[in-house]
Order: structure tokens, then C-alpha cells, then sequence
């Protein structure tokens, strides 16, 4: 018997012993704090909450024909909508990978709901709403599709939809924990007819891929022997890029789309931080990533994914993102106790160049991405709730009219 | 008066009724909070903000049997918003443990929990509170992951994990205060 098989028998006496179970100190002020706020009324009566004067006071419009309008715009609007689905349908596509055009931005609400914003004015439509809990939205390369997790009573399902929000179906269900969603766990090949998804697979102990074709026709996991992240297909189609981990060695890895083919893209390490926050370059060449707590070489790197070949920028930093045209990176560096966001040339031929107003570091991770166009970064701040976008050549800053949110995915259209 | 009454009562508007739950529950969930967080302060946000949460939202709760439970999910899931919040940094500090045991070997009983106080510390907060609901709140981990909001699935690999972790802890630091020190002697 082992000294974890004699402590295992006496885990709960000994996490008593921890943290004894004690009335706090704040029992008292957190009593006056709950009568001091309201309680909501239950959803199924709601208007039991409501004073009867309000309920019976007669409307000055109660005689409106509300039945026959309400069909009259149901029908309308399905039309509508029939028709917007019929163009987009028929649209062009852009490649997909390299710059393209900008077109509506996808993001998830607080309230478990999928929206779509046009960036120029600011007007949102919502796409997917009712009770579920909705996240973590990814559009499809051609900008037709979008993937996106929904949280349900004991479980999570990955679901897809058109970009309209019509067509929800869903493609596999109970592999996503929440702390899977720090970071979008999933990528659309380049054809869109598949999804690399990350995912727990039980029984076994590994966090692994698992490949999905989108019209739900077949699933395979890779068995792999790595606890998987961060994983992101490669333009070629059959080869995918990720982080993995095993025995608390850590590396980047390449695989074939198959499972087969497994090698380091680098020396694999020790350090938990050494690579993080690993991005894919559109051509799917280079892979860079930050490390920091080496002692040697922290900051932003680029990695050739075929040569090996690691670069260390030379500049302090985190959450590298490579434009769409491959020639820039957006990254968040830390000035004086708070986070300022910067562009730099990845030919080394000139200094980050600050882009942004400042924020504070309140210790949640901000997401950022270039527009397909790469005129823009996309700049979501969950410390203050914001949403930025950043002209990346100087100027043209504004925060935007949607909330900071860290799942926010832009339309790439046909340039 | 039994706990759907309270229950009931509170869900009309009765805070006495509330209070009593409240001190029914409080002492055991503070406890857990802390256990995850591993901070007094950030303990007492978490459980101060998920009550807060239960009195507001108690009216639209279906099922006055489910209160525990529902209880302990807003409670967690406040937990677990806490430690999103700060971006998984390090929250360390020690817990105050019970002072002493009248009959159990202290040195022991001190050593033993100073071990896992270090094995606890070094997982994940996340897979902490799957440890925490099924060894110290005794929750049965089919529960365990609805409480959390995740899959069984991921619940049982977490736990799996968790303990493989601090088997790895425990007897490593185990082994290392056997290992000789200077001709032959033990540490």
C-alpha cells in the first residue's frame, strides 16, 4: 500500500480536518444583503408579480386585428428571410485561406445567445436564441456556415447552422467541458465537409481529436496518446497542427487528418508556458505561439511547421495572431501595469507599433483577431466588457456597440 | 417544519424561511469554497454571490426537493466564475485547519493533512471541485457533473486524473522525506 492508497481511504476526514465546516463570519451580512434584494418572479407566473391595475387596465388598441397582422408578418418575414437565404446561397465564396472581404461578425451573448453584428453600423440580428445556452461560434472558411457549442442540462453538444441561423443540427454530443471553451476547441477543414474537434474521451484518461464530417455521416477519434489543444487544420486538407501534452511534456505537433504520421514539429519541453496561445498562419506554414517562465527565450515566436526552424521575435508578449496575408502579427504586450495591443512586421524590418488604447490587466484573457481584410483588429475585453475595433495602420479606433464577448468570429466574403 | 416548506415559504417571499435553509447549508459550502479557491476572501464572494443568486432566482425553481442541489450548482458554478475571472492565476494561500484532534495522532494527522494541502494546491481548480463535491461533500459523481455542468464523462476523467495527480504529489513527497539525507540517516 502506498502513501496515496492509505490517504485515499481518508480523503474526506482529511479534507474536513481542511476546511472545517463552520458558520462565517459574513453568514449575518450576507442574510441582510439577500433581504435587501428582490426576488425575480418564477418565468411560469410571471404575471402574478404584475398589479392588477395593470393587468386589467384596458388598451386603448385592444380592438387591432393583432391575429390576422401577426400571420400577415410571420408570412412576410418568412419571404424574407427565404429570400436572404436564396442570395446567400447563390453568393460567391472567398478561398479559404488568405485575406478576403469583410463581412458580419458572429459573436455569443451573455445571455446563451448567437447574434450576428454588421460592423459598420453596429445592427444586430439575433441568430440563434431561446432557453439553451448557446456559445463559442465558429464560421466556416466560406463564410456560409458556423459551428457552435450548446451547454445542456448534464452534457454539451457541438452543434452547425447556416450563417442565417436556419439549419441547426447537431453533430455530436458530450465530449465539451467549459474549461474546454477557454479557447475555440475546434477548426473547419478547408473544404468545410469536416470538423477537427477537441474533446474528453471516456473511458481513458486523454483529452484527444476527433474528426467530424458536417453532414453527420461519420466520426472517428485519433488515437493519438496526447492530451490534445488548440488544434488547427492545415491548407493542404489532410494535415492538422496542435499542442499536446503527455507526462507533463509539452510540444507542437503535426498528424495526418487520419492519425497517422504523428511527429514533434519541435523539441517537446517541460514547460507548462511554453507554448502558448498557438496559431496557424493562413498558408499554414508557420505556427506562432508566446512562452514565458523559461528563463531563456520568453516571448513571441514563429515556428516553421515543416522545418522546425524556431524564431524568437525578441519583443515580450502574448497572444499572437498572424494577419490574413501572413506579413503581420497583432499581439498584447504589457506597459506599465496594463495591456496595450500592437502590430509588428514579422520580416523584422520594423518596431511593434502600439495600436488601441490601453486596458487594465484584470487578469481575463482578451481575444484578438485581424479582419479578413486585415485592415482591423478585432479586440474583445472581458476585464470591462468591451469590443474595439483598431484600424491597424493608425487611427480609425472605436469601440464597438456590441459587448465584449471572447467568442466572436468574422465572415470572411468573396473580396 | 420540514425543508419543502422552507423551501416553499422562501419561494413566496418569506426570508426567515430562507435564512433557515441558508444556515442549514452555509457552513458545508463555505467550507467547499474554499477548498477550491483556496482563498477566504474570494471563498466568501463566491458563496455570498451564489446565495444571492438562490434568494433572487428561488420563485422560478420547479421542484422545492432539488433546493440542495440546485444550491450547491449556483454556489459551484460562482466558484468556477471566480477562478475564469482571474485567468486560473495562482490564488494560493493556506487554509485554517481545525486546531488539533483529541484523539488522533496529531503529528499524523498534521502531516498527513499538510500532504494533501500540497496535492490539492497543485491541480487544477476545476478538477479540484470535482475532488471537492465527491470526497467532501460526498456528492455521488453523476450528480458531481450536473452540479458542474459538464459531461459524466468529464467529471469521471477529471476525478481520474485529479487522484492520479495527487497520487503522484503524496508519494513523491512522501518518498523524498524517506530518501538519505547523510550516511544512512532519514530525513
Amino acid at each position: 500500500m502506498t502513501a496515496f492508497d492509505r490517504f485515499e481511504q481518508h480523503l474526506p476526514e482529511l479534507m474536513d480536518e481542511l476546511a472545517a465546516a463552520q458558520v462565517p463570519d459574513y453568514f449575518d451580512d450576507m442574510l441582510r444583503r439577500t433581504a435587501g434584494s428582490r426576488q425575480r418572479p418564477a418565468w411560469a407566473s410571471r404575471e402574478r408579480w404584475l398589479p392588477m391595475g395593470v393587468i386589467a387596465r384596458p388598451l386603448l388598441v385592444s380592438r387591432m386585428p393583432w391575429r390576422p397582422m401577426a400571420i400577415v408578418a410571420l408570412l412576410v418575414l418568412a419571404i424574407v428571410s427565404a429570400l436572404i437565404f436564396a442570395a446567400g446561397s447563390s453568393r460567391r465564396v472567398p478561398p479559404p485561406f488568405g485575406p478576403a472581404a469583410n463581412g458580419s461578425i458572429v459573436y455569443s451573448t451573455a445571455g446563451g445567445d448567437i447574434s450576428a453584428v454588421n460592423p459598420l453600423t453596429g445592427a444586430s440580428t439575433a441568430l440563434i436564441s431561446g432557453p439553451e445556452k448557446d456559445t463559442a461560434p465558429l464560421l466556416s472558411r466560406d463564410g456560409t456556415k458556423f459551428l457552435f457549442v450548446r451547454n445542456l442540462e448534464a452534457t454539451s453538444a457541438l452543434m452547425v447552422a447556416n450563417v442565417d441561423g436556419t439549419g441547426v443540427r447537431q453533430l455530436a454530443e458530450g465530449f465539451f467541458a467549459p474549461s474546454d471553451l477557454d479557447r475555440s476547441p475546434f477548426d473547419w477543414s478547408p473544404s468545410g465537409a469536416q470538423v477537427a474537434a477537441v474533446g474528453d474521451v471516456f473511458p481513458g484518461s486523454v483529452r484527444n481529436i476527433t474528426i467530424l464530417a458536417t453532414d453527420g455521416s461519420a466520426t472517428r477519434t485519433l488515437d493519438l496518446g496526447l492530451n490534445v489543444s488548440d488544434v488547427a487544420w492545415r491548407p493542404n486538407g489532410h494535415e492538422l497542427v496542435f499542442k499536446g501534452e503527455k507526462n507533463a511534456t509539452y510540444g507542437l505537433y503535426l498528424v495526418n487528418a487520419d492519425g497517422s504520421g504523428l511527429r514533434a514539429i519541435a523539441p517537446v519541453n517541460d514547460l507548462q508556458y511554453g507554448w502558448r496561445e498557438p496559431t496557424l498562419s493562413q498558408d499554414g506554414s508557420l505556427v506562432t505561439f508566446s512562452r514565458s517562465l523559461s528563463g531563456s527565450d520568453d516571448g513571441i515566436h514563429v515556428l516553421g511547421v515543416d522545418s522546425g526552424v524556431d524564431r524568437l521575435l525578441g519583443i515580450d508578449g502574448a497572444l499572437p495572431q498572424f494577419s490574413p496575408d501572413g506579413t503581420r502579427l497583432v499581439i498584447q504586450r504589457w506597459e506599465g501595469g496594463k495591456n496595450q495591443l500592437a502590430v509588428l512586421p514579422l520580416d523584422g524590418g520594423g518596431k511593434a507599433a502600439p495600436i488601441g488604447p490601453t486596458h487594465t490587466d484584470g487578469g481575463a484573457t482578451p481575444s484578438l483577431s485581424f479582419s479578413p481584410d486585415g485592415s482591423m483588429v478585432l479586440a474583445s475585453f472581458p476585464t470591462d466588457g468591451t469590443t474595439w475595433l483598431l484600424g491597424t495602420n493608425g487611427g480609425n479606433d472605436r469601440q464597438a456597440s456590441w459587448p465584449g464577448t471572447k467568442f466572436q468570429s468574422w465572415q470572411r466574403l468573396a473580396p | 417544519m420540514d425543508q419543502r416548506e422552507l423551501v416553499e415559504r422562501a419561494q413566496r417571499g418569506d426570508h426567515d424561511a430562507f435564512a433557515v435553509l441558508a444556515g442549514a447549508f452555509v457552513a458545508r459550502l463555505d467550507g467547499a469554497a474554499r477548498l477550491i479557491l483556496r482563498d477566504h476572501e474570494l471563498a466568501r464572494d463566491a458563496v455570498q454571490d451564489g446565495f444571492l443568486q438562490a434568494w433572487r432566482n428561488l420563485p422560478s425553481l420547479r421542484d422545492p426537493d432539488r433546493f440542495e442541489a440546485w444550491l450547491r450548482r449556483l454556489i459551484f458554478r460562482s466558484c468556477i466564475d471566480t477562478i475564469r475571472h482571474r485567468g486560473r492565476r495562482p490564488i494560493e494561500v493556506e487554509l485554517s485547519p481545525v486546531d488539533g484532534s483529541p484523539t488522533a495522532d496529531i503529528a499524523s494527522l498534521i502531516a498527513d493533512r499538510d500532504l494533501l494541502d500540497t496535492a490539492l494546491q497543485r491541480l487544477d481548480p476545476e478538477w479540484r471541485a470535482v475532488v471537492v463535491l465527491h470526497y467532501y461533500l460526498g456528492v455521488p459523481l453523476p450528480e458531481a457533473a450536473v452540479t458542474l455542468g459538464i459531461p459524466i464523462g468529464t467529471a469521471k476523467s477529471r476525478l481520474h486524473r485529479s487522484l492520479a495527480a495527487m497520487r503522484r504529489t503524496i508519494d513523491t513527497d512522501t518518498a523524498s522525506e524517506l530518501e538519505p539525507i547523510a550516511r544512512g540517516q532519514y530525513a
